[in-house]
């Protein structure tokens, strides 16, 4: 068994790359869970006019005027709600920060070059540094891009 | 959606211009929004919230690695230079001091390229 500060040793990069995923997941993974519940409950669709109404929320929306069935109030609806609004503040957040980590992480790497000397090893440490914080800025990318295609309205704003 | 380190001044804007720094360091609370200063003393009153203000401040911090990478690259060509001056025709010493030139050499490109690849990337997100 190990303990949590070597299973850190071992492998950071799988762990920084986990971490990544786990926080950009977590609304998704939220709003698959409490979907049928929660969210959808709140929303419910009239068929003879066609008109979404939310039930405790503010959001509400004509499935007609869209042209496109009640799928677009639907998304109005969820994103209307209170628990998905706390998700999104936290989710904007955190990637307001992306930039910001990535770039100190880059900076700190290539002071970490500059003072190697002549030592490999001290080299070796550094870009692996650096291509760790690469890694996550890679990362970032990826699941912004695909989370922004799996979400009807977009994930971000 | 990100914030990107060379459009801070422009998200932030800086509130203010600390004149009396160890050198030429940004302060913390250069880029926090909310701040006060006084016109008569020049003195500033940082005013730090929670959520809002946390990346301002890691920008601050960022700035003050990039004058701190700047420092160590020069510092480090100047070891080597010593070095290779006082080599004195042995090989191994001169050729170790040219590893030590390079090596600052590509650190400093390093923490000059990043700001522009991290916000290269961001753009194209749509940021």
């Amino acid at each position: 068994m190990k303990n949590p500060i070597s299973l850190l040793k071992s492998s950071p990069r799988k762990l920084a790359a986990t971490a990544v995923l786990l926080f950009l997941l977590f609304p998704l993974i939220t709003m698959i869970i409490i979907a049928p519940g929660n969210v959808y409950a709140a929303c419910t669709i009239q068929p003879q006019t066609g008109t979404c109404v939310a039930g405790s929320t503010s959001g509400s929306g004509t499935g007609s005027e869209i042209g496109n069935g009640c799928s677009n109030a639907t998304a109005a609806c969820v994103t209307n709600t209170p628990l998905v609004q706390d998700i999104q503040k936290f989710v904007d957040f955190l990637s307001a920060g992306v930039g910001v980590v990535v770039v100190a992480m880059l900076i700190v790497g290539g002071i970490q070059y500059s003072a190697a000397g002549d030592n490999p090893q001290a080299v070796t440490s550094a870009k692996k540094r650096i291509i760790n914080a690469l890694i996550a800025l890679f990362a970032y990318a990826f699941t912004f891009a695909f989370l922004q295609w799996l979400i009807p309205g977009g994930l971000f704003g | 959606m990100i914030i990107f380190a060379k459009l801070g001044l422009f998200f932030f804007g800086e509130v203010c211009a600390g004149s009396n720094t160890f050198f030429g360091f940004p302060h913390w609370w250069k880029y926090i929004k909310s701040s006060t200063n006084d016109p008569i003393t020049g003195n500033c009153t940082p005013d730090f919230t929670f959520p809002d203000d946390v990346w301002a401040v890691v920008l601050a911090v960022t700035d003050m690695l990039l004058y701190l990478a700047g420092i160590v690259a020069v510092v480090s060509i100047i070891v080597a230079g010593i070095g290779y001056i006082t080599s004195g025709g042995n090989p191994e010493k001169a050729a170790s001091a040219r590893r030590r030139i390079y090596n600052s050499l590509v650190g400093l490109g390093i923490v000059i390229v990043s700001i522009s690849v991290v916000s290269f990337i961001g753009s194209q997100l749509g940021g």
